[in-house]
């Protein structure tokens, strides 16, 4: 029979993640327990570090614990704490057993069954801040077996060798690990913590150890990037994931009035992008001078520049799928940046044991910097307002200056909660916007009348979208992720001017005239996503996807004519199926396809898809994959000098905007040593049911059939990407070169096809990093062909029966001249501080465009008196920028 | 398969120039800029002349008259020939006077310009219906130095109505009749005083027309042209985009291998005086 006071006091933790991973002998133990009883050090000590410390109440008490003890491996701390005592110890893993002298320790040794050709899961996690890591690689050391952890940072290794294997895992961004299991590792839950390889740390370099701004996968077109490393590059005052993939060949990196990206010869549009799961519709902030993510919310972003699998679909080119932070699981943080340009901040914290919160904040302010990219990109703060058609001008023009209001703003936020080991549910929620307020108001007396005159020069356009994920991992074999995602772009333009007046007689009169514009575009979506690892040659994925759209558009001149007013609803499902077949050691085949089937057409859709890799030997690999793509929300892009970048989404109905098309062919081969990479990728994609929406005949009177602005043409896109990357060392970047060219092919403009207007022949582009001590320099070059344009040939003039006379440009082959050639040198250079052990920080100086170069934006063309005139509209100068960033860990 | 292909000779030979000048398109120096607008009642004029090349020289040129061709225009059956005017180079006329425009007629004109024919084909459109106006007269007071603010002229407006069930396109023009100029205004100096003596709508696809009295400059008499125009003559009139961020722009002529304009018009006019209050 046994006492009850002599039942061992057993505290056992089952905390999801346990301190199994490290020896408990070699656990520090940090917490100063001076003056306190020994049960209460023993208990503190079970919370504290999750051990289990098996004693009898009656053994320990009476003792008390005296100081000189701190920071000591737990062997060393329980020797000194039982000095002068008649107990005895012993520490078994994560277990710690007293008895007095004259007790037997019972602890035995554990005894595992040695493994071999086991199946291995864990999980990968950021060991600082215990967040997930998800798309980190795992090898086994020796084999070119390996795997890839999911989008919540599980993975399952197949047939790994012994229990006694090395993995190494990679994580772009973090220190390599090579991690040696041991019996009791893989028989308890692994979890891989992983050390950023931040620049905030002393440079510490560890042989094996790297840290990597950016990874192109093993995967054909597939690469990776830090969001935390983005900062030592070059900015214009926002550290940006999208201005950062501009630096990678087959991205067009000219296009400095967008954020988004020109991927292989594909617009923007065609590139899907995905926060947290759900897709955004639109990304420019400031007239596409950054992008509208905060590289302090994301944890990873992926960029498929083409042939992507087929568990992303609805979009022609490529994909970015961001993947927010999950927050720090471990301790409060906070962090904030400052620029000329906008205010940065972020914290993290968890609550509780279970739940963990991420806000991140920014906002431009009206700096100098700012008004001088408002002013660059905003070139006019003044009005141009038609009249009467008076004399010879058909217009005339008045000018009036206002000072405009204009800001953005982003708020990211996302809660993670871990219900149980097996699950995860996190809510992500992200909300951005530009406004630009150009608005004024006249009040004026005028003899007997008073006359009110308002201006509304307003721009407003953001996104609110938000996910609510629920991921399971059923068994080492099966795990599902299955969202509800909402996601809101909106856009309003109102180019009104109201006049109210009171005349003699006491009478209101209102008039309104001008344009006015919304495009309100909502998605909701489910989605699931399954994993299933069946065994080392097969890891089946499949899911299903709906989504419903409502695009509204509208637009309205005058308040009385309506030009077009769409409401369109459409739904769209699809499902996917696609296995990774490793159906012999080097090679990896992923076939794949996707059904859709859209109501706005009414019609079933099929795309299938397949890609492979092969490795040669460990340093050659090559590459392939086809695929077939569709399209059914298109984005009609109207570039708008005064106001950036003006575009409006619709949903494709096969009427006057088609489901577009796309055939990708890509091949490519790449050799990689532990320091260099060099990879060469050539692509072919075929465009058909391309939309163009054209300003060319829209009548300033009457109204106007708007199918009449939709033009459907085809066209291909092709090219050749070569990438040479120094990895490793003080100094590191890369040099990318692409040969590539776009042709459309629309009826409308004639029988012969052109260049698209983002075609780009050369692009050359080099990032260099170099780290000395606490000091890390950077630059980077771009050199890109000149655009087409349309060139003008000739005027006219053509005098009318009124004896009036109207001057015309007689305009060249369509896109048949190109500006001139785009290069620009960005340069950086930041030092990294300390301040204490509690917080870091470091500041950056940053020039953009170093040598001043006037890189053409547009022209203007303007005929007087039967010359041309001709004006260059230039892209930013020399531009300064000085960053501050603060976080306490 | 002409896929793959072309991959493989991509991946072969790194692109060469692919831009050809597509055939059939012609040069500028092969371009001719129609003039002509067909009224009934009024003998057919058609002007021709070059396209202006824009040139690094910053002189102004001056459009050149083309001359010697041999101009034609067909109604039904019949063709006339158009010979050209001596005293205005590049502007050809019908000598006969045989050729009289009507109403709902279809005339094309047709001649030959480096090897290529030149069409232009427009059909007359009615003359505008019911096309009345609410007052012959206003009074306006005269605006001086002693006027001070009650002196301002009231908001009356003149309105103008015509049928139009088919949305057609509408021109209405305003001219000042009087030789002299008798400004209403004359607190401020007027520059151009016949640019601000006659006025004209956009093309309208309404049927009716409002004329502000401050819209008027001068006493006098004003006579106001109704057109019915056809479409390519409205399409003068639109908006274009004048800069390569939105691609340049050129009115659609109905000219084939030709720039310009071959349209017609119907008209019909009303008066109205501006007197002294």
């Amino acid at each position: 029979m046994i006492h009850k006071s002599l039942v061992p006091y057993l505290i056992l933790m089952l905390l999801k993640f346990s301190v199994l991973a490290q020896e408990a002998e070699k656990l520090i133990i940090n917490k100063d327990y001076y003056a306190m009883t020994l049960r209460s050090v023993l208990i503190d000590l079970s919370k504290s570090y999750n051990l289990q410390v098996d004693y009898n109440q009656e053994d320990v008490k009476g003792y008390a614990v005296s100081s000189g003890h701190f920071e000591m491996p737990l062997g060393r701390f329980m020797e000194t704490i039982l000095t002068n005592t008649d107990l005895k110890f012993k520490i078994v893993e994560d277990q710690i057993q007293i008895r007095n002298n004259s007790g037997e320790l019972s602890l035995n040794d554990k005894v595992y069954v040695p493994q071999a050709d086991f199946t291995l899961t864990g999980l990968v996690r950021d060991q600082e801040t215990g967040e997930i890591l998800p798309f980190a690689q795992i090898i086994v050391v020796g084999t070119t077996n390996g795997t890839t952890s999911n989008v919540d940072g599980y993975f399952t290794l197949f047939h790994v060798p012994s229990d006694t294997s090395q993995l190494l895992v990679g994580y772009v961004g973090y220190e390599k690990k090579t991690l040696s299991l041991t019996p009791r590792l893989v028989n308890n839950k692994l979890v891989i913590d992983l050390v950023k390889g931040s620049l905030q740390l002393a440079d510490v370099n560890i042989v094996g150890e790297r840290k990597d701004l950016m990874k192109v996968s093993e995967k054909i077109s597939e690469t990776a990037l830090t969001p935390r490393e983005i900062a030592v590059l070059p900015s214009l005052g926002e550290k940006d994931i999208f201005r950062t993939f501009q630096l990678l060949p087959g991205i067009s990196g000219s296009n400095e009035g967008s954020a988004g990206l020109y991927v292989r010869g594909g617009t923007p549009d065609q590139n899907l992008i995905l926060y947290d799961g759900f897709t955004v519709y639109h990304v420019d902030h400031l007239f596409g001078m950054f992008s509208t993510f905060n590289s302090n919310a994301v944890i990873d972003v992926k960029l498929f520049k083409g042939g992507f699998e087929s568990r992303y679909g609805g979009r022609l080119s490529s994909v970015m799928d961001i993947v927010g932070k999950d927050g720090n699981e471990n301790n409060f943080n906070l962090g904030a940046d400052l620029s000329f340009l906008s205010f940065n901040a972020f914290t993290e914290f968890p609550v509780g044991k279970n739940i963990t919160v991420l806000f991140a904040f920014r906002r431009s302010f009206q700096s100098a910097l700012y008004n001088k990219f408002f002013e660059n990109y905003n070139s006019e703060t003044t009005t141009t307002q038609f009249g009467g058609n008076n004399g010879n001008r058909p217009f005339g023009r008045r000018m009036e200056t206002a000072e405009p209001v204009s800001y953005f703003y982003d708020i990211n936020s996302k809660i993670s909660y871990n219900p149980s080991k097996k699950d995860i549910i996190s809510w992500s929620i992200f909300n951005g916007k530009d406004v630009l307020d150009n608005s004024r108001e006249n009040n004026r007396s005028f003899g007997g009348m008073a006359m009110n005159n308002s201006i509304n020069d307003l721009t407003d356009w953001g996104n609110l979208g938000s996910s609510l994920k629920w991921s399971r991992k059923w068994n080492q074999k099966f795990y599902t992720n299955t969202l509800i995602s909402y996601s809101n772009y909106f856009s309003i333009r109102d180019r009104t001017s109201e006049n109210t007046r009171i005349n003699e007689d006491d009478e209101y009169e209102t008039m309104k005239q001008g344009t006015y514009e919304n495009n309100d575009l909502q998605d909701f979506a489910f989605k699931t996503d399954n994993q299933w690892e069946i065994n080392l040659t097969h890891r089946v994925e499949f899911g299903l996807q709906a989504n419903y759209f409502n695009i509204k558009y509208n637009y309205q001149r005058d308040d009385t004519i309506t030009i077009q007013n769409r409401d369109d609803q459409a739904s769209l499902f699809a499902f996917y199926l696609q296995d990774n077949w490793t159906p012999v050691t080097r090679l990896c085949i992923i076939p794949g396809v996707r059904v859709s089937y859209y109501t706005g057409t009414q019609k079933p859709y099929f795309e299938p898809r397949l890609s492979a890799s092969y490795a040669l030997t460990e340093r050659w690999k090559l590459k392939a994959a086809w695929g077939e793509y569709d399209q059914f929300a298109q984005r009609v892009i109207r570039e708008d000098i005064q106001s950036g970048s003006k575009d409006f989404w619709m949903l494709a109905n096969d009427e006057d905007v088609s489901v577009s098309s796309a055939e990708h062919y890509i091949v490519g081969f790449s050799y990689e040593t532990s320091s260099y990479l060099f990879d060469v990728e050539a692509y072919y994609k075929q465009l058909n049911g391309l939309t163009e929406y054209t300003l060319r005949y829209i009548p300033q009177f009457g109204s106007v059939d708007y199918n009449e602005f939709y033009y459907t043409g085809d066209g291909y896109a092709q090219g050749i990407e070569f990438l040479v990357q120094k990895k490793f060392g003080n100094l590191s970047g890369w040099m990318g070169y692409t040969l590539g060219e776009v042709i459309y092919n629309f009826p409308v403009y004639g029988d012969n096809s052109f260049a698209a207007s983002h075609d780009v022949t050369h692009e050359f582009k080099m990032v260099g990093i170099y780290k000395l001590k606490k000091w890390t320099f950077s630059m980077t070059w771009i050199f890109a062909t000149g655009k087409p344009y349309t060139k003008p040939l000739g005027g006219y003039q053509i005098e009318l029966p009124d004896e009036t006379v109207q001057e015309y440009i007689m305009v060249g082959q369509k896109n048949g001249s190109r500006y001139p050639n785009y290069h620009r040198l960005d340069m950086a250079v930041s030092r990294n501080m300390k301040f204490g052990d509690m917080a870091t920080g470091a500041i950056s100086f940053s020039l953009f465009n170093v040598y001043n170069r006037k890189n053409v934006w547009y022209k203007e063309f303007e005929m007087v008196e039967g010359q041309l005139i001709e004006t260059d509209v230039n892209l930013l100068g020399i531009t300064p920028n000085i960053t501050l960033s603060f976080s306490l860990k | 398969m002409n896929k793959i292909f072309r991959l493989v000779v991509l991946l072969a030979f790194p692109m060469t120039g692919c831009q050809e000048n597509g055939e059939g398109t012609l040069s500028i120096e092969q371009v001719v800029v129609v003039e002509s607008f067909l009224a009934p009642g009024q003998p057919p004029s058609i002007k021709l002349s070059s396209v202006i090349p824009f040139t690094t020289d910053t002189t102004t040129e001056i459009a050149n008259a083309i001359s010697a061709m041999e101009v034609s225009i067909s109604v039904g059956d019949l063709n006339y020939n158009l010979v050209e005017m001596t005293d205005t180079p590049g502007t050809y006329e019908e000598p006969t006077k045989r050729l009289v425009i009507e109403e709902g007629e279809t005339y094309q004109l047709q001649f030959t310009y480096f090897d290529h024919e030149v069409i232009g084909t427009t059909q007359v459109p009615s003359k505008p219906a019911n096309f009345e106006i609410s007052d012959t007269l206003i009074k306006l007071p005269r605006i001086t130095e002693d006027s001070g603010p009650g002196g301002m002229p009231s908001m009356t407006e003149i309105e103008l109505t015509w049928d139009n069930d088919e949305s057609d396109y509408y021109l209405l023009t305003i001219h000042y009749m009087e030789e002299e100029y008798d400004t209403i205004n004359t607190v401020f100096e007027i520059e151009d005083a016949a640019a601000a003596a006659n006025f004209s709508s956009q093309p309208l696809q309404v049927n009716f027309y409002s004329i502000r009295s401050m819209q008027f400059s001068f006493f006098g008499r004003y006579q106001i042209v109704l057109s019915h125009i056809n479409p390519e003559y409205a399409r003068l009139f639109e908006t274009l985009s004048q800069s390569s961020l939105e691609g340049l722009t050129e009115p659609e002529s109905n000219v084939i291998n030709g720039k310009g304009i071959f349209t017609s018009y119907n008209s019909d006019t009303l008066w109205i005086d501006v007197l002294e209050e």
